[in-house]
Parts: C-alpha cells; structure tokens; sequence
C-alpha cells in the first residue's frame, strides 16, 4: 500500500517560445501564435505529490503548516508573477544545457523540479510534480530527465 | 487500463490531541483544532483495474461497484462526524491521508471483479490523498 498527499499550488507567469537558433520564419512555423514577441501568460497550478510515513498522532506524511511555507520559499517565491524567457537566460550559458533556453512547460517543471526536492522537510520525499499550463494542457515529471546534468544553484532575478 | 468512478460525502472533523495542551493543538493543527469541528465536500474516485469481459464489455459494472462503496463508505462516512460517528481513526486524526486508508482497506478485499487499483480522496480543490497497491 503506498500513499501519497498531493498539494496544489497557484502562481502566474508568462513565456515566449523561441530559440536564437532558428530564423524568425522557423520559430513562427514551430512556436505558432506561441512565438508572439511580448510573450503570453497563464495561470498555473502546480500539484505537489509526496510521500513518507504517516504520523500515527498527527495522522500526516506532512503538516501543511511546514510544507507551504516551505515551497513558497523555494519555489513560488523564484516563479510567481515572472516571464520565464527572459530570466533564466543563465541556463542557455551552461556548460552542461548545450541548448538555448526555451520556457516550455516541460522545461519549467524540470527547472522547478531541484526546488521543490530542496523543499522538502526530513522524513518526506518528493514523488512528482504536475504542472497545468492550462486547463487542457498537463505536465508531469518524477525527476528522470535532469535539466542540468550536475545539480547547480540556480539563482532568480530579486 | 483503470475505470474511475466518483463519488461524494460531505463530513466532518477535528484534529485535537487531548494528550496536548490547547496551545501544542493549535501550533500543530491550527484552526483545524477548532473545538466543533469543520467539514468538507469530500470526492472520492475510485479506480479499479482488471480484465474487459469480452461479453459485457466492462471491467466491473460501475453498479456493482456504487452498490459497494455505498455500503463500505459513503453510508459509514456521509453525512457524520469522523471524530464522533466513526471509530476508524481512534488514536489519530482524520486526516486526508488517513480516511484515505481507511477506505482503501475498506474496499481493497471487497472488489466482487477485478482489483481496486487505486483511491483518490479530495478533501478541497487544493488537496488530495491518494492510496495505491
């Protein structure tokens, strides 16, 4: 029997597709009205899984009193209200990210991924995040692709 | 392949250790130690996998299983207070994570095709535990 808690945050931001790499045909052929050039913005939730042992007093794997201050500081606080295209630039710069950084969701669940694992307190374990982009669109991701080969601190803009 | 039904029941609960000073409960529990309680609109999704009959087409006829979670479930939970009505959760707390186990124990032998594959419990639309084999 395995259990799990999954708590679902909310937090707004913008991106823009598109890669330095491609004519501005190519990136419109590719990214569609996703390659606007001032970008676009959703309202997204994040969905938090994680897992642990239940406490047999309190009757929690996680108090949310713990946890929510927690991802606010490790994660919404670096993504709340932001336009990921611009920042995180730093990414496209790094030894081991041989590719332009494009903010797809994809990319966005893999940067918040390290966060929210840093987020975590002893005795819980981070199982999956999912990110709705929208109301039709998901994204899910356990940790098995690594945005960056070696674990690095990431910093945000202030 | 899951087949998912969904079902609700709104009930209440408290957490309080009475082991604890009233100032231990609310660092711990915050207004969830509010002395009467509060509810929910629990949703509880129930998911079952198995082999399709080639005759019915189904897994398990989603009225076999309502008829069972009814009984199991919504008729022991609905519409009463966990804490006071229900003695599945004497020495903790009804919490997402426990009526979530206490369902799943309740239904994980009592599947009459098929095998319950997973439990979902919503206790707000920001909140949700989930029990699995």
């Amino acid at each position: 029997m395995k259990v799990t808690l999954t708590r679902i945050y909310h937090f707004a931001g913008s991106h823009r597709l598109h890669s330095p790499k491609l004519s501005d045909d190519a990136n419109l052929a590719l990214f569609r009205e996703c390659n606007n050039q001032g970008g676009h913005g959703h309202n997204f939730y994040l969905h938090v899984t994680v897992t642990g042992p239940i406490d047999p007093r309190t009757g929690m794997i996680v108090n949310l009193g713990v946890l929510d201050p927690a991802i606010q500081e490790h994660v919404l606080r670096k993504v709340d209200h932001r336009f990921y295209s611009a920042e995180y630039l730093q990414l496209s710069d790094a030894a081991d990210h041989p590719e332009p950084w494009i903010a797809t969701s994809e990319n966005i669940i893999r940067l918040i991924y390290p966060w929210a694992e840093a987020a975590m307190p002893p005795g819980v374990t981070l199982v999956k995040l999912q990110l709705d982009e929208t109301a039709s669109n998901r994204f899910e991701y356990a940790g098995e692709q690594p945005l960056l080969q070696q674990s690095q601190p990431l910093e945000c803009a202030p | 392949m899951l087949i998912t039904r969904v079902f609700k029941f709104s009930a209440s609960h408290r957490y309080y250790d009475e082991a604890w000073s009233p100032e231990q409960n609310w660092q711990t529990f915050g207004p969830c130690s509010y002395p009467n309680g509060h509810g929910h609109n629990y949703v509880l999704e129930v998911s079952v996998t198995g082999r399709v009959d080639p005759q019915t087409g189904m897994i398990i006829n989603l009225k076999d299983l309502k008829e069972v979670v009814d009984r199991e479930v919504i008729q022991r939970y609905d519409h009463r207070h966990l804490n006071l009505d229900v003695d599945d959760f004497a020495g903790t707390q009804p919490t997402s994570e426990q009526v979530a186990v206490a369902i799943w124990k309740r239904l994980v032998d009592a599947m009459p095709i098929g095998d319950l594959a997973r439990i979902r419990l919503w206790e707000n639309d920001e909140l949700y535990a989930e029990v699995s084999a």
